[in-house]
């Protein structure tokens, strides 16, 4: 079956080359038939790196370890869901999966467009090819997933206990998603540059694919927080990682991308800018795979370090190069409608929020390369993390959430005074009421203070803009309110999905101010009877149990948590070694979650009087990252699906059918 | 000339909000534990790694504050141990300070981009021509007006 595998990959690879000179010479030549050929190609690409994708998952199932990725990432007594996610433990599996979605999204590209864009086509899928093809390369000639060891070993090494873990099963896939995501308006943008119909078609096109891919993207930074929250131990999600910073700085650029091609849309305005912006993402998922696999940066992605660093920085230049040059050549005809009536519209506040969004993809960036620059000019090593990114980007963001609730309160065009003092009104009430609130209950951190009023602001915004639309159709139709606001949204599926996502990411937003600023910590090493207190809570520690699991040996703090004099409950956070000799036991934190708090338990030692030491901490809000995360699902899929008045609209704008 | 002040000042506001956000107490442990790397390898800082060596570092950190060391003096010891790759963040002095102000200097430059971009679309609009800002069929805020015909529609339709 691995021979299989291997085979497929190496087919895939000559195919996707064939694929790329057919759909060129064909369309360049008008040759429908190698045309044909070409889109035949792109389903055997796809079939072929199934059956290896299926392949590998084989090989994992059966545990033949003689594949060496197999033995590398799984072992015998490793449990279904965990031998299914070690397919993208590591590097050649992660390649795969990268490739094997590239090639699925074709397909599904090819099969969406079969009647129209007949112009556009054939090098949106010259772009995926190519893609699909570098990918293959690298896996068949540099990392394949089905080398074999020259002997087959009883077992495997099996998967790093911290791999171990319901985020890690969903963190790679769900990232990938949106790293391929994005190849496909980048496709659509390039075929538009080379074709030169240089129209909103592409765009519109791609919006529910750039939809798709932000969404995954989001979820796969979403999960990766998840996952270092429960599993690294050490109270927070999210480090500034290099490789973190290259998951978040795509996410960035395609958040400015969802919104500035909204401008494009409505106005004409910004055509240039959005092909730099669906360029600068394509770049920056593959730079973030890039970083990921180099090791030029160390990281605590370092589950995947290889040499072939040389191959992807030869491929990000040569797409650069490619996109950049053919937009300058195109630039001449790239003539927008640049007109604005009003600095107090929405088009100039949309402008904004891209300017903040790309400084802070820039200073992140900046960042994360830093190091490299500051070796080169001093000769000096130093780090980058966590206290420049908080220090750099908070306030940053700070104004990207005041803009957020400002963007929607400014109507396209021009805003009047009027208009203005009305929409503002009642959410700057609310905000500074909130303020008041906030203050009288006890925050007094001032970043803290600040950002939540600020995120109150937007949360008012939303909330009045659905009550004004629900009232009015309250009014008119005699609907019920709950009638009114599902309809209001239901009518209007883009512009309301935007604002639930708006809340999701608030919401976030909250959960992350709450645990950075307004958390609380004590270390302390207690025996047993004794109390550790934090904030509200008190723990009273009742010794260590040790028992086997089907995996490891436990051993277990067992803590009864007391809250206002009244017993709310139990903890046992512990640690698990992997056999008896282990010197690096994972630690399992024990989370005890409510709306408002997490009491996160972290065992970091004992003695052999059973006294124990614990490091407790308070993590404000942390829940809300991850129902935030829910309200962005619910959001994506409002916006997400069909809207018979969007379509409309936008058939109005472009004509019929191209879409 | 009262828009770029306004935008200095709100570079200003920037600069002075960049201050550190996570709350701990000046002077303690775990402030001091927030601004180094642990140097076992797990890139973390200090102050949330777990391991021996985050352990052994931290011990080191409260013997010289009860000594009576400053912050400072804390820190430059590390860097004298393991040179400045120990500091979480570059410096604020010397080639390390282009670490912390560039991004400003980006947003700057961007403003002003945007600022001038503006300023030319503004231009080019305001030749003569109809407001168009009541007449934006897409975009009224007035709801009930927008139900209204709306229902006219489809009235008009049945």
């Amino acid at each position: 079956m691995t021979d299989i595998g291997y085979a497929a990959l190496l087919i895939a690879f000559i195919v996707s080359i064939f694929t790329v000179i057919s759909f060129t010479w064909g369309r360049i030549k008008g040759y429908g038939d190698l045309l044909a050929a070409a889109r035949n190609g792109v389903y055997a690409v796809a079939a072929l790196t199934t059956l290896a994708a299926i392949a590998l998952w084989y090989a994992f199932l059966t545990r033949d370890f003689q594949v060496k990725y197999v033995a590398e990432y799984s072992d015998r007594k490793e449990p279904l869901a965990y031998t299914i996610s070690s397919f993208w433990a590591g590097q050649e599996g992660s390649l795969l999966l990268w490739v094997w979605m590239i090639a699925l999204f074709a397909v599904i590209v090819l099969y969406q467009n079969r009647d129209k864009h007949r112009e556009l086509m054939p090098f949106v899928q010259v772009v995926l090819m190519s893609t699909a093809a570098f990918f293959l390369m690298i896996l068949t000639l540099l990392s394949n997933p089905f080398a074999r060891l020259p002997f087959a070993p009883q077992d495997g090494n099996g998967l790093n206990p911290l791999l171990q873990n319901p985020g890690m099963f969903f963190h790679p896939p769900t990232t990938y998603l949106g790293y391929v995501g994005f190849a496909v308006p980048f496709a659509f943008a390039m075929a538009a540059l080379i074709t030169g119909k240089l129209g909103d078609d592409w765009i519109r096109s791609t919006r529910r694919w750039t939809l798709f891919a932000w969404f995954f993207l989001s979820m796969g930074n979403l999960f990766g927080a998840q996952w270092a929250y429960v599993e690294l131990g050490w109270g927070g999600f999210w480090a500034w990682d290099p490789v973190e910073n290259a998951s978040f700085m795509p996410w960035l650029t395609g958040t400015a991308y969802l919104h500035s091609v909204m401008i494009q849309q409505r106005r004409g305005m910004l055509k240039v800018w959005n092909f730099i912006l669906i360029i600068g993402t394509f770049l920056l998922t593959i730079f973030g795979t890039f970083l990921t696999r180099s090791g030029i940066l160390s990281s605590v992605h370092s589950f995947g370090q290889s040499n072939l660093g040389p191959f992807f920085l030869a491929f990000i230049g040569i797409v650069l190069v490619f996109s950049v040059g053919l937009l300058l050549d195109r630039l001449p005809h790239l003539k927008s409608d640049n007109e604005l009536d009003s600095f107090l519209s929405r088009e100039s506040s949309f402008l904004f929020n891209n300017l903040i969004l790309v400084g802070a993809t820039f200073a992140t960036i900046w960042g994360t390369v830093f190091p490299l620059i500051s070796e080169a000019v001093r000769g000096v090593k130093i780090t980058v993390s966590q206290p420049f990114f908080n220090q750099v980007n908070g306030p940053i963001f700070l104004v990207l959430v005041l803009i957020m609730g400002i963007c929607p309160l400014i109507g396209w065009r021009k805003a009047s005074k009027e208009n203005l003092l009305r929409n503002f009104l009642w959410p700057v009430i609310g905000a500074v009421a909130f303020a008041v609130v906030a203050y009288a209950s006890g925050i007094r951190d001032l970043y803290a203070l600040l950002a939540f009023t600020l995120c109150s602001f937007v949360v008012a915004v939303i909330l009045i803009e659905v009550f004004r639309g629900t009232r009015a159709r309250h009014r008119i139709y005699s609907e019920n309110y709950l009638t009114a606001v599902g309809k209001l949204i239901w009518h209007n599926k883009p512009r309301y999905g935007g604002y639930i996502i708006h809340l999701g990411v608030i919401m976030i937003a909250i959960g992350i101010i709450g645990s950075f600023a307004l958390k609380t910590e004590v270390d302390q090493t207690v025996a047993p009877g004794e109390m550790i207190n934090v904030g509200q809570f008190s723990l009273k520690y009742n010794g260590l149990t040790q028992y086997p699991t089907a995996n490891y040996d436990v051993v277990a703090a067992n803590l009864e948590v007391y809250s206002g004099g009244k017993k709310v409950g139990s903890i046992a956070p512990s640690k698990n070694f992997q056999s008896a000799t282990d010197e690096q036991p994972t630690t399992e934190v024990a989370i005890r979650t409510t709306l408002l708090e997490d009491l996160y338990v972290i065992l970091a030692g004992w003695d052999r009087d059973m006294s124990a030491s614990f490091k407790v901490m308070i993590n404000p809000l942390v829940v809300w990252i991850w129902i935030g995360g829910s309200v962005l699902l619910l959001g994506t899929l409002i916006a997400f699906w069909p809207d018979e008045k969007d379509r409309r609209r936008l058939d109005a704008r472009y004509g019929r059918g191209e879409a | 000339m009262a828009r770029v002040i306004r935008i200095v000042a709100l570079i200003a506001g920037l600069l002075l909000l960049a201050a550190p956000i996570e709350a701990a107490e000046v002077g303690s442990v775990d402030d001091v534990a927030r601004e180094l790397m642990c140097q076992c390898g797990c890139t973390m800082i200090v102050y949330n790694c777990d391991c021996g060596t985050a352990d052994q570092m931290r011990g080191l950190i409260r013997e010289k504050l009860d000594g009576g060391q400053t912050k400072q003096q804390i820190l430059d010891y590390f860097v004298g141990q393991y040179g400045e790759t120990v500091l979480a963040a570059p410096t604020k002095e010397g080639f390390n300070i282009t670490a912390w102000i560039m991004p400003f200097v980006g947003l700057v430059v961007g403003i002003g981009v945007v600022y001038f971009v503006m300023t030319r679309w503004l231009l080019a609009s305001s030749r003569p021509q109809e407001m168009a800002v009541v007449s934006d069929e897409e975009e009224l805020s007035e709801y009930e007006d927008r139900f209204l015909r709306e229902l006219r529609q489809y009235e008009g339709r049945s």
